[in-house]
């Protein structure tokens, strides 16, 4: 007896340790998904950070400039005299070539790690660099250092093997195109089948050449074609050499700097003819350029200055004339000191830059989002140059001749990033504004990823907004009609119907969505709107039909009701709106509402009259409320039955015809005002505007299908849950049916009704197949409903599956996902928090 | 009528809101009426898809001919400079349409001769229409749909029958033998080819395992690891020769079989004139089936659609699944479902016991209920990106480094698959569970429990005898609705695994039988795929309606079955108050 015992109360105790900890632990779930979603997006904003890696010897003499390979283990760097290629850990002398000719000037081509030189007498040369890595599989010695020198490489020991690395040097022949004319300043774009040369000679003529080559796909022949053509800038120089002279990537421009901030542009769109754009001072504080490049891709100007700012700098449309470019400061980084800026390394990765000043500061910046990366002070007494490798992971630092060389490691996943460039406008390079764009790949290379969030959690506000107008109306009205006016035989299965309905899996509903109703609706668009304003209407002209009814009748027919409405008043709506739309189309829209769309020359007035409707028939149910009430009820006095019948028809006749003369009067007048809907409205440009097949309309209209069952049995069980005897006390008091239910009812279930439209937001918030097969998915914000958006959750859907695992992009989708949760947590808390509020407060009743 | 009631018509009216109330009542007829219309469209396209349609001959204006069968028919509008080309007649009845045109979408088939599967013809093109009786529409293994007239029936490049009876006596007698020999060699190839390619898989992942070993004890510079490192994969490259030798005999044996079989079924084809006159050779196992539209009885008719519903749920795919069966997409929604109870059911209603029965305080009890409907509230792409991050990419990836290290960098678990996939929705559905399971434990009324108690049972003891057993159907209510769910989610398992063609099925003949790391097919994912992905989506789209139409039908019968169970609970419920 005892033993049982014991084992009972074991069994007792293990059964309550085990099922709380299941409890609990089961619960904790939705901790995790959150957790885990933060987890993976924090990384997102931390920003760089640098470890000291290596301070070598160095033999160099002063350098000017330099390459670094992609690993950041050798450099190509240029002294004046010669190139020398260093191992960067041990800081040896691995080559050394000498130039043997006289430069004049030079120009660095980021993309093939090549320079080309301009010498006294007329002859431009380029040299070419090739980075390189063998892999040695063999026993290495032991004892041998990670890094070490031998026969002009640099090796490096990793555990049984040695990687070793060494650089390329190609020196071209030279090319004499001036004839003993001393070339001042040069710069070239080559890319594998054209190259573009532009260089001032001293007598101040701005000479370009292009050279083409083409292979003829069929014979295989490969043909050179090569133009030049020149521009005399003797007047615009007035005798001084330029310090740089730059060429952009679609060579439309050549652009010249001087030291104290002067800027020429010469135009060479069209090749054979240059001309002057632009000459002004850039700075208007006077402040000196004290180094300038361009960023990747050249596109951007960095302007290095003696206040040690760096300011980025492109061409953007003149807000007086579009057409017309005007080269402007768009950012500003602060070197962080009040030093000159020496020099700028930018990334060849994306569009970050490093920035060293004389006090020997290295800062990094990504240009678009302003992040600020790494802020290293060097300990080098006079640096020179600071270099970033391709990988964007190694900068060095070199000084003067004797200094050593100093490499930092750094580690930054995603400079890109910033909570502005997620949820803010940015201008990206080239724009001329600042915008919120999604873009997250493309087919060129110098691309860079767009991650604003917020054209996708506009798409997900419009996809919700338009399904809630439709699901919002229909769904509570029938949660009211089942549980106060349908017989409880029905009751049941209507509501197993409505249950079956919120069964449906959403991918069927996408379907339908996309592959019928959209192609159907296309081809029938106003008449569609027409049945949403018919439909109601012929409801409650039926309702006001049957009025005239003897009263008898009208008590009994109760039971047939929906059936009616389902044979007469609903069709009769649909047959309106078809026959109205088709008129109005005629009418209003010049036979055709989707050409009148796009096409501005026609006039907007059908559009503000469909759109102000709405607002027509509130201003006139107000108008009549406040002025016509008290007119209309002395009306009935003394009335018959039948007679007052006709009366209230009556009355609803003139109240249509009243409230369709007030919305035309207003469009009239908004439309003589010369605003039109399809493209000038303040603030959100268009409301109506060119149709797309699958649209806001489309998925508002399905995915409101899809969230009807929630609202519908949320708002069904608040009204069920209203207690008996208070109605049972209104009926007893001589109140109507209705009367009971918009006195007694509504008012008490108003908050278990707003918790469910709440939950119904939620629903849609997170919808993601309808959106995914039936929005056309273009991440844009517009507000025209006839247009196509992208929704978090379509973009995640579509986009997580091709994401690297912790890239930028993986990381910004997990954000995404973030955002959802959040939207939907704060939604869903919101909800429940009122509806047990309502509780309490509906069991006190 | 007395002067009471005549002066208060205007409250009779509007105390009764007739206008209002019709409105109301709209609202609720337009939501059914949606729903049926719904259910009635996926219904008709679904089952009207397979049955045999007519083929329709077009003799066109210009010359060219066209035969297929009609799929669409539409009214177009026709540019007033296209309708002044037309001659009068046509112009006549174009005129009298509005400026609008008829035309038909025809399935052509033939894709390898002709590079479309779909023609658009407008009535005004045609000059001569027939619905000839020796055409035949055949669905093929490849290239979908074949229309054509019977030409000669050859065995060995000979023709032996040159008319119509002919072909089809002869089409009659071999066709299912050489089908059967066909299917025969598939299974070769599937079953035992794919056993054996297994096998030699798995030879070699130990042979990299005993490599890896290797470089590990070369790492840790241990001599006696060394030598015992290298020794065994010295062993195991010599047996790895061996199994090789022997798997190489094995596989030729196998190839000689398929061959053999090759040749007997590869000597008997069809020649077919097509419509525009080309000559082409079918060859017979390549017909899945075959026969002469315009001809058939209603038997016929219907001994063809039979077939193809059988040939729907029970075969695998072809065509970039546009033709064929779903059966793996089932097997693996099935699959998927009963993995992800097994997780689901027993958390939920462990889940649910604690907060009814356990937990003491009210305030957790809120917090928690917050949290299950937040559960409940969370879009469903959002668990299957927590899936994908945390399952595959954190979970998956850790069991990778510990049991599969041989196989990296080529994922086993580290990746979407059919476990992560049910626990993924497992998440998903577990408010469901703990929902009803709850309301199913409310409804036990607390008598019974007190009952218990006085009895000198444990708190255990009258949960586990008294309150459990009935809240059973409650329990089975939440199951049901939560398979349900599972059955008909797709985002998520966009991400965790579902794909479009899973080459192996979850569960097979070869050991361990369960392979919880495979990507599978999903009907829903199936859905979206075929409407959205595919590049033929008009040949797509009839199987897109079926397999819709299976999909709703399996959820509808569960939820119909849950409301059953629920409502007989609730009546029992009611019965029992005390």
């Amino acid at each position: 007896m005892m033993k049982k015992n014991v084992r009972k109360k074991l069994a007792d105790k293990i059964a309550k340790y085990l099922i709380t900890v299941g409890g609990i632990g089961t619960i904790l779930a939705v901790l995790l998904v959150f957790l885990f979603l933060l987890w993976t997006t924090i990384p997102l904003f931390k920003s760089g950070e640098v470890s000291q890696n290596s301070l070598a010897k160095s033999e160099l003499s002063d350098v000017r400039h330099g390459i670094v390979d992609e690993y950041g283990l050798i450099a190509a760097v240029f002294d004046g005299e010669a190139f020398e290629i260093v191992s960067l850990p041990t800081g040896d002398v691995i080559d050394r070539m000498p130039l043997k000719f006289k430069w004049t000037s030079f120009g660095y081509n980021e993309k093939r790690n090549s320079y080309i030189f301009a010498t006294e007498d007329g002859g431009i040369l380029e040299v070419d660099f090739e980075f390189k890595k063998d892999n040695i599989n063999q026993g290495v010695a032991e004892g041998k250092a990670r890094y070490s020198v031998t026969d002009g490489r640099l090796m490096e020991k990793i555990g049984d093997q040695e990687n070793s690395y060494y650089a390329g040097i190609k020196i071209k022949d030279l090319i004499k195109v001036q004839d003993g004319k001393k070339i001042t300043n040069i710069d070239e774009i080559r890319n594998d089948n054209d190259n573009f040369v532009a260089y001032l000679t001293d007598d101040k003529v701005l000479h370009l050449n292009e050279v083409i080559t083409k292979e003829n796909i069929l014979t295989g022949e490969i043909s050179t074609q090569v133009n030049e053509s020149n521009i005399d800038l003797k007047k615009v120089l007035n005798g001084r050499n330029p310090d740089y002279l730059k060429i952009n990537s679609s060579k439309t421009t050549v652009m010249i700097f001087f030291k104290d901030g002067e800027y020429i542009s010469i135009d060479t769109k069209i090749f054979e003819s240059p001309k002057i754009l632009e000459n002004k001072k850039i700075f208007s504080d006077g402040r000196k350029i004290t180094y300038l490049d361009f960023l990747i891709g050249r596109n951007t100007i960095l302007v290095g200055d003696d206040k040690g700012y760096v300011t980025a700098w492109w061409p953007i449309e003149d807000q007086l004339n579009k057409n017309n470019l005007v080269f402007s400061q768009i950012y500003s980084f602060y070197s962080g000191d009040d030093s000159p800026v020496r020099f700028i390394s930018p990334s060849k990765r994306d569009k970050s830059f490093v920035i060293l000043n004389e006090k020997g500061r290295v800062s990094m910046y990504h240009m678009t989002s302003g992040k600020h990366l790494v802020d290293i002070v060097s300990n080098l007494t006079k640096p020179k140059i600071a270099l970033l490798n391709q990988k964007n992971n190694k900068i060095a630092i070199f000084g003067n001749k004797g200094d050593k060389i100093e490499t930092y490691d750094l580690k930054i996943p995603h400079p890109e990033i910033t909570f502005r460039s997620v949820f803010g406008k940015i201008q990206y390079e080239l724009t001329s504004k600042p915008e919120y764009v999604w873009q997250s790949s493309s087919g060129s290379d110098d691309f860079e990823p767009k991650f604003s969030l917020i054209p996708l959690i506009f798409g997900t506000i419009k996809a919700t907004i338009v399904a809630m107008l439709f699901a919002i109306p229909v769904a509570i009205m029938s949660a009211i009609y089942t549980s106060e006016f349908a017989s409880k035989k029905i009751r049941n299965s209507i509501k197993s119907t409505i249950e079956i309905m919120a069964s449906l899996p959403s991918v069927v509903l996408g379907f339908i969505a996309a592959l019928i109703v959209s192609p159907f609706v296309e081809n029938v668009v106003l008449a569609t709107i027409f049945s949403f304003i018919m439909i109601p209407f012929s409801l409650i002209f039926m309702g006001h039909l049957v009025q005239l009814l003897p009263k008898e009748l009208l008590n009994s027919m109760g039971k047939y009701r929906i059936w009616i409405i389902l044979l007469v008043a609903l069709p009769l709506g649909l047959y309106l709106g078809v026959i109205i739309s088709s008129f109005v189309e005629k009418l209003l829209f010049y036979g055709d509402f989707k050409y009148w769309l796009h096409n501005y020359n026609y006039s907007p007035l059908g559009g503000w009259a469909l759109i102000l409707l709405p607002f027509g028939v509130g201003i006139t149910i107000y108008l009549y409320r406040r002025f016509l009430y008290e007119f209309y009820e002395s009306l009935l006095e003394n009335k018959s039955y039948h007679q007052a019948g006709v009366i209230e028809l009556v009355k609803f006749f003139v109240l249509t015809i009243c409230s369709v003369i007030i919305t035309f009067f207003v469009a009239f007048l908004i439309t003589k005002a010369g605003i039109d809907l399809r493209y000038d409205l303040p603030i959100i440009e268009s409301i109506m505007n060119t149709y797309v097949q699958r649209n806001a309309l489309i998925v508002g209209f399905i995915m409101g299908f899809a969230v009807i069952p929630i609202i519908y049995t949320v708002s069904e069980d608040a009204l069920n849950a209203v207690p008996e005897h208070l109605r049972s006390a209104s009926l007893a008091a001589g109140a109507t049916q209705w009367q009971t239910v918009v006195n007694i009812i509504l008012p008490v279930a108003m908050s278990g009704i707003f918790s469910a439209i709440m939950i119904g937001f939620g629903r849609a918030i997170g919808e993601t197949m309808i959106v995914l097969m039936a929005a056309g998915n273009t991440p844009i914000i517009d507000m025209n409903i006839f247009s196509g958006f992208r929704t978090l959750s379509a973009n995640i859907a579509v986009e997580l599956p091709e994401a690297v695992i912790n890239s930028t992009h993986y990381r910004v989708l997990y954000l995404a996902a973030l955002v959802l949760f959040l939207m939907t947590f704060i939604i869903n808390t919101f909800a429940e928090m009122i509806r047990i509020k309502y509780r309490k407060k509906s069991s006190q009743l | 009528m007395n002067k009471f009631a005549r002066k208060n018509f205007k409250i009779f009216f509007k105390s009764k809101g007739e206008p209002m109330l019709w409105l109301t009542g709209g609202g609720l007829v337009i939501s059914l009426l949606m729903i049926t219309l719904l259910l009635l469209l996926v219904l008709k396209n679904g089952m009207g898809n397979y049955w045999p349609g007519g083929i329709v001959y077009f003799k066109l204006k210009n010359g060219e001919a066209i035969m297929g069968e009609i799929t669409k028919t539409e009214y177009y509008k026709l540019p007033d400079d296209k309708i002044n080309t037309l001659n009068d007649e046509d112009k006549k009845r174009v005129l009298k349409n509005n400026g609008k045109e008829k035309r038909f979408l025809v399935r052509v088939g033939n894709f390898e001769l002709s590079n479309k599967h779909f023609e658009w013809v407008s009535l005004h093109e045609i000059s001569k229409q027939d619905y000839p009786a020796e055409a035949i529409v055949l669905e093929r293994l490849e290239w979908g749909r074949f229309y054509g007239f019977p030409k000669e029936f050859i065995v060995d490049g000979r023709p032996v029958a040159s008319d119509l009876k002919g072909i089809l006596k002869n089409y009659d007698r071999y066709h299912n033998d050489v089908r059967k020999l066909w299917r025969k060699k598939v299974s070769i190839e599937k079953g035992e080819i794919g056993k054996l390619n297994h096998k030699i898989e798995k030879e070699r992942l130990k042979l990299k395992e005993a490599k890896l070993e290797l470089e590990k004890a070369y790492l840790s510079k241990n001599n006696e690891k060394i030598n015992e490192a290298e020794r065994r994969y010295k062993k195991i490259s010599l047996e790895f020769e061996e199994f090789n030798k022997l798997t190489k005999n094995e596989y030729d044996k196998l190839i000689n079989e398929i061959n053999k079989l090759k040749a007997n079924y590869e000597k008997y084809g069809i020649k077919f004139l097509t419509a525009d006159g080309k000559e082409k050779e079918v060859k017979l196992y390549e017909i899945v089936r075959g026969y002469t539209a315009n001809t058939l009885s209603f038997g016929n008719k219907m001994g063809i659609y039979l077939n193809r519903w059988i040939e729907f749920l029970t075969d695998e795919p072809r065509e970039a699944n546009s033709e064929g069966g779903v059966f793996p997409a089932i097997f693996g929604t099935v699959v998927m479902t009963v993995l992800m109870s097994l997780f689901v059911v027993p958390f939920g209603v462990v889940a649910a016991i604690y907060m009814k029965e356990y937990a003491k305080s009210g305030k957790i009890i809120s917090i928690l209920r917050i949290a299950i409907n937040n559960l409940a509230g969370v879009p469903s792409i959002v668990y299957g990106v927590f899936g994908l991050g945390f399952f595959a990419y954190t979970l998956g990836a850790s069991i990778d480094q510990l049991f599969y290290a041989a196989k990296l960098p080529n994922p086993t678990f580290g990746t979407g698959g059919i476990l992560w996939s049910s626990l993924t929705l497992a998440l998903l559905t577990l408010p469901v569970v703990i929902v009803s399971t709850e309301e199913a434990i409310n409804a036990v009324p607390n008598s019974l429990r007190e009952g218990s108690y006085a009895c000198g049972a444990t708190k255990w003891q009258t949960v586990r005898h008294i309150v459990l057993p009935r809240a059973m159907p409650g329990i089975m209510t939440g199951f049901i609705l939560a398979m349900s769910r599972g059955a008909g989610e797709v985002a998520p398992l966009m991400l965790v695994g579902a794909v479009k063609l899973a080459p192996e099925m979850p569960v097979d003949s070869i050991y361990p039988f369960v392979h919880l790391e495979r990507s599978f097919m999903h009907l829903g994912f199936h859905i979206y795929d075929l409407g959205f992905q595919s590049q033929n989506s008009d040949a797509a789209i009839p199987m897109v309606y079926t397999t819709t139409l299976l999909l709703i039908g399996i959820v509808v019968l569960l939820n119909v079955v849950a409301i059953y169970i629920r409502n007989r609970l609730r009546k029992k419920f009611i019965g029992s108050v005390f």
